[in-house]
């Protein structure tokens, strides 16, 4: 801490802070216009002068540290004076268009020339020719009104570290634009630029001219796509949701969005939605009356019951409710149906990683901070793709990396965020568990663990070192392609880490084996010391934003509300006595259990809210044939989506912009979401739906609001805390070497000679699930999906750019547009699964897991060649 | 003593009874005072505040850029303006949407000073009650027609 004075006020203020800042925090303000607390000093408008004694002339504040005994001025006619001129000179060429600008009402220049400024100019330049670029599609450039504060270049690069925006020319000649010249920004439309852009130079086309900012409602709330759970907020107008904005002081963002959250939200007043219930008369989908459609499901579900029992009833939900959505859909399912068949969107994967966790830390909350993310120094990154599935926990990975952290990346292709690692390692898809297990291998064998871990779990790291015993450096490098060196070098950096953290995401959560392959990430943290200590973390990417809330409130037939196994009695017996009726014991059937139940006429009725299998299944897949088998179908739903139109009912659900509620990230931090508009048409949030329903069969579960939900969860998840035991990972070290052994089981995939080409579905950075086809945003900047494939594969199959290309198996064909890039390895192809066509879903086969009975069906084998279009 | 005097006798009031009687039989057009609305009109001073009304350019097109500060300004709330890029021309704005709730009004003019293209001029109408207040919450195309006649612009 230093002493200083500020207009005769002794202000304390660490050492080395900002001038300008510790002002701010003793309530002295200094006027600025390119200094922003997110970026670094730069220093260029000088409005904010001020006279420090001692120093000759005036200095700019925004750049100065404070030390001790520092006087300092920051009110005289002299600096009055000066930024007065100052403001003249960044007036000289503004056009001072201010009735059109859409920065109106909130542009940091009109505040700043109200306040300070003299209000006219002495200037009498020609007005230069400035670029005004509107090609673009998300952000219209007008750089006559560009006051050159960099503030967009720096946040380009500092925070986002894309780098795509560059200032060229010089003087007063100088503009912005993209680094690569042209109009199109092409990066990764995180929009921060247009946020920070203090005048009217940057602006987003989708809120060109909406509204001004005083006409809107501003309400906080988090990111639906995701997740991380980033915080932003809804300004609207009537009903219409315009904008969303940030606050760089606030939420895990730290005002920081991707594209989807910041240019992804028009899907809420997409003419599309659906605003009526809707019952199947004949063939056809009518509109009815909540009263109606309610009375008709409560019927045909107790008539089921009746004749073939609870049992005979399932139900699916999104991962993209609320906490309180999820939570009364499945006490709705469990007492007021009866029965433990509940599923949710976890089952495509996350659950592996959760259930893998769970068996090692127990009964204990998982939670893990993007904030140690961010200060890792070592940080092992597998088949994350992270910028691009999970963008703000990139950013924070890029952070860690620019502040010197060790990355290690692997992937099956050449990511993003490879272009920060220490090490890049590109294994082959289908080799992850080699990889792994190689890792494993190199730590123990070379003495890389924990020496404490050791005396503590001996036996469990000599029961490791005989299985891994088994498999050569030799064989993990002609499964993976990566040599016994570049093992080695990422374990040893792994185990040294003090703060050590793993991120793994849908490349291995997603596959065959995902639970095993968790359970062996697990192991190296254990072995290596790093699970428990401050500043470590094992991070599982999640796709959907609530799919750690899906699985904590109990919407799985194996986990109870707080994760309590629904095996157990003992567990049930907590719940059902805060619940005060009993849970079924009968064990619930997961997903794809469900629909061969199905197809064996076990399950009669199905109640879907937010999914859609009709759309994401392949169509040859026997699962898609059981949705038509059905005797009753209930979709709930914000879209009329494929499933919707096989439905008997039909109802509108509201979305997250509608609704009170919380979510939880992946970090298990669980957030509130606000209403900001009344529910669209006729709509209503879920938990209301689900509340009427259950009155309707006889079991009322009535709430006031959402948040009377919440102190119910409250409730129940402390009564699980009471359950004690003790350490988990005591128990889990006793594991047997069988046991062990079944767990480091590696199957090999071999492409069938006819298909040699391995096709990987999976979520790009411009859309997330499919709500994000529904918003103008996304859709604008990728209309339309385009099969990866790497250069040498397309010249051998005669493919230039622009071509499409014929996909084929035994399960049908489909024509893509190709984007070759070097980025694909050969022999892989990649196309984004967010698109309903060209329906590619359909080549994929269904697979499932022995473990967690998840289900994938992202990948295939296919023959590919160059498609001849027909004159 | 005159005081005393003036008062029992009534003479003030004498007094302003005669007055009241040189205007009963005073002709009418000399020193006329009462003006027979609605046959007779005042002539109003110019800067008259009274109903509000859109203005056009001389090409035609309307003034209005739909900036919103005539809402923002409006003390009584009446102004609603909805403003959007032009179908044709996105980089162009205007007022998809413009009503003034006359019925709420107060005539203070401020809007009018607001506006920074003079869009919004105020003419010299001030005869507004109607049966139905609805006649009177006035669209965009109303106070344009309204504008078209008290604002003439020229046609090349
Ligand atoms: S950038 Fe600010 S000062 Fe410049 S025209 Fe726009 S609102 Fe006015
Ligand atoms: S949108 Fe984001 S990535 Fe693109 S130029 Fe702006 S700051 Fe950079
Ligand atoms: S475009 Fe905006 S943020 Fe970038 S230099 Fe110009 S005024 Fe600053
Ligand atoms: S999609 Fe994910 S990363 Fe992007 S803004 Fe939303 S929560 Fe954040
Ligand atoms: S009338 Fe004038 S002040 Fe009102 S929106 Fe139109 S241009 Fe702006
Ligand atoms: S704010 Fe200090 S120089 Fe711009």
């Amino acid at each position: 801490m230093v002493k200083l004075t500020i207009n005769n006020k002794i202000v304390e203020a660490p050492d080395g802070m900002l001038l300008t800042e510790a002002a701010k925090m003793a309530g002295i303000e200094i006027p600025t216009l390119c200094y922003h607390p997110e970026l670094q000093p730069y220093g260029g408008c000088r409005l904010c002068l001020v006279r420090i004694e001692k120093m000759p002339k005036l200095q700019t504040a925004c750049t100065t540290r404070v030390c001790d005994n520092m006087v300092v001025t920051t009110e005289s006619p002299e600096i009055a004076k000066a930024r007065k001129g100052m403001l003249e000179f960044v007036l000289t060429y503004h056009p001072l268009d201010c009735p059109i600008c859409d920065k109106g009402g909130e542009c940091e220049l009109q505040n700043l020339v109200f306040k300070f400024g003299s209000g006219f100019r002495r200037y009498a330049e020609d007005i230069e020719e400035y670029t005004i670029d509107t090609n673009d599609p998300l952000i219209d450039r007008e750089l006559d009104r560009c006051v050159r504060c960099l503030r967009c270049v720096r946040v380009c690069d500092e925070v986002q570290g894309v780098t795509n925006l560059t200032a060229y020319n010089r003087g007063s000649h100088t503009e912005i634009g993209p680094f690569m010249g042209g109009s199109i920004f092409d990066c990764e439309y995180c929009g921060s630029c247009v946020a920070i852009c203090p005048v009217g130079a940057l602006t987003s086309k989708l809120f060109k001219y909406k509204a001004r900012p005083w006409q809107t409602k501003r309400t906080d709330t988090i990111c639906t796509y995701c997740g991380c759970g980033c915080q932003f907020a809804l300004e609207t107008r009537d009903g219409d949701v315009l904008r969303v904005v940030t606050d760089y002081e606030k939420g895990v963002n730290e005002g920081s969005l991707c594209t989807r959250g910041r240019f992804g939200y028009s899907f809420v007043n997409n003419k599309k939605r659906l605003t009526a219930p809707l019952i199947k008369t004949n063939t056809k989908l009518e509109p009815t009356s909540w009263d109606e459609a309610t009375d008709i499901i409560a019927d045909r579900f107790k008539k089921i019951i009746e004749n073939n029992g609870p049992d005979a009833i399932a139900g699916i939900i999104t991962g993209h409710c609320t906490n309180e959505d999820i939570y009364l859909f499945q006490k709705f399912m469990r007492l007021a149906i009866g029965t433990n068949n509940i599923d949710s969107a976890a089952r495509f994967g996350y659950v592996n990683a959760m259930s893998a966790i769970k068996q090692v830390i127990g009964s204990k909350r998982f939670e893990a901070s993007l904030d140690d993310v961010a200060n890792a120094d070592v940080i092992l990154s597998i088949s994350t793709n992270i910028t691009e599935v999970n963008p703000i926990a990139g950013l924070k990975v890029r952070r860690a990396a620019k502040r010197g952290a060790v990355l290690i990346v692997a992937d099956v292709q050449d990511t993003d965020i490879a272009k920060f690692a220490s090490q890049n390692l590109i294994i082959k898809s289908g080799s992850e568990r080699w990889f792994i297990h190689g890792l494993v291998k190199a730590v123990i064998e070379k003495g890389f663990y924990d020496k404490k871990i050791y005396k503590d779990y001996k036996k469990f790291i000599d029961n490791l070192e005989n299985i891994v015993k088994g498999l050569s450096f030799k064989e993990i490098e002609e499964k993976t392609g990566i040599s016994e060196k570049d093992i080695i070098e990422a374990a040893k950096a792994y185990s040294k880490a003090k703060k050590g953290v793993i991120i793994f995401g849908q490349g291995i959560t997603h596959q065959q084996d995902g639970y095993k392959s968790s359970l062996n990430l697990l192991d190296l943290c254990i072995i290596t010391g790093n699970i428990d200590s401050k500043g470590t973390a094992i991070l599982p990417l999640c796709d959907e934003n609530n799919e750690y809330g899906a699985l904590e409130m109990g919407a799985a037939p194996e986990f109870l509300s707080g994760f309590l196994n629904a095996g157990a009695a003992k567990d049930r017996e907590i719940i059902s006595k805060i619940w005060d009726k009993k849970i079924p014991a009968k064990k619930g059937l997961t997903m794809p259990e469900i629909f061969n139940g199905i197809l064996k006429g076990k399950i009669k009725a199905l109640y879907i809210i937010g999914e859609n299998p009709a759309g994401t299944f392949p169509q040859k897949s026997e699962f898609y044939e059981a949705l038509q088998k059905l005797d009753f179908l209930v979709c709930q739903d914000l879209f009329p989506t494929a499933t919707c139109e096989l439905a008997d009912v039909v109802l509108p659900a509201s979305s997250f912009a509608e609704k009170d509620g919380t979510f939880t990230n992946m970090e298990g931090r669980a957030q509130k979401i606000e209403a900001a508009i009344n529910p669209v048409g006729d709509s209503r949030p879920d938990w209301q739906i689900f509340s009427a329903l259950s009155e309707k069969m006889g079991y009322p579960m009535d709430y006031d609001n959402a948040d009377a939900i919440l102190k119910e969860i409250a409730q129940v998840i402390e009564g699980c805390n009471s359950k004690g035991e003790g350490s988990a990972i005591e128990n889990y070290v006793k594991t047997s070497v069988k046991e062990l052994r079944a767990i480091y089981e590696r199957k090999e995939e071999k492409a069938p000679a006819k298909f040699p080409f391995k096709l990987m579905l999976g979520p790009v950075l411009f859309h997330s699930g499919k709500l994000s086809g529904y918003s103008e945003g996304p859709v604008r900047i990728l209309p339309e999906g385009r099969l990866k494939i790497n250069p040498n594969d397309a010249d051998r199959l005669g493919i230039i750019e622009g071509d499409k290309a014929l996909l084929k198996n035994a399960n049908g064909e489909v024509k893509v547009k190709v984007e070759i890039t070097d980025r694909m390895p050969e022999g892989l192809l990649f196309y984004p699964e967010h698109f309903m066509y060209p329906a590619v879903r359909n080549l994929c086969k269904i697979d499932i897991d022995k473990d967690t009975k998840a289900n994938y069906f992202k990948s295939a084998f296919v023959a590919v060649e160059r498609h001849v279009p027909e004159h | 003593m005159i005081k005393f005097f003036k008062t029992i006798l009534f003479i003030d009031i004498i007094m302003g009874l005669l007055l009241t009687l040189k205007h009963f039989f005073m002709f009418k057009g000399k020193r006329e005072i009462t003006i027979e609305y609605p046959d007779e009109k005042k002539p109003l001073p110019d800067g008259y505040r009274g109903l509000l009304c859109l203005r056009r350019k001389d090409d035609g097109s309307e003034r209005c850029v739909g900036c919103t500060l005539c809402e923002a300004y409006c003390p009584s709330k009446c102004i609603t303006v909805v403003s959007a890029g032009a179908e044709n021309d996105p980089m162009k704005r205007y007022a998809k949407f413009y009503q003034i709730d006359i019925t709420k009004c107060v005539f203070c003019g401020y809007c009018v000073d607001a506006c920074p293209v003079e869009a919004l001029a105020m003419t010299k109408r001030y005869e507004l009650s109607q049966y139905e207040k609805e006649t009177i919450v006035m669209a965009k195309d109303k106070l344009l027609e309204i504008g078209d006649v008290d604002y003439p612009w020229r046609k090349d």
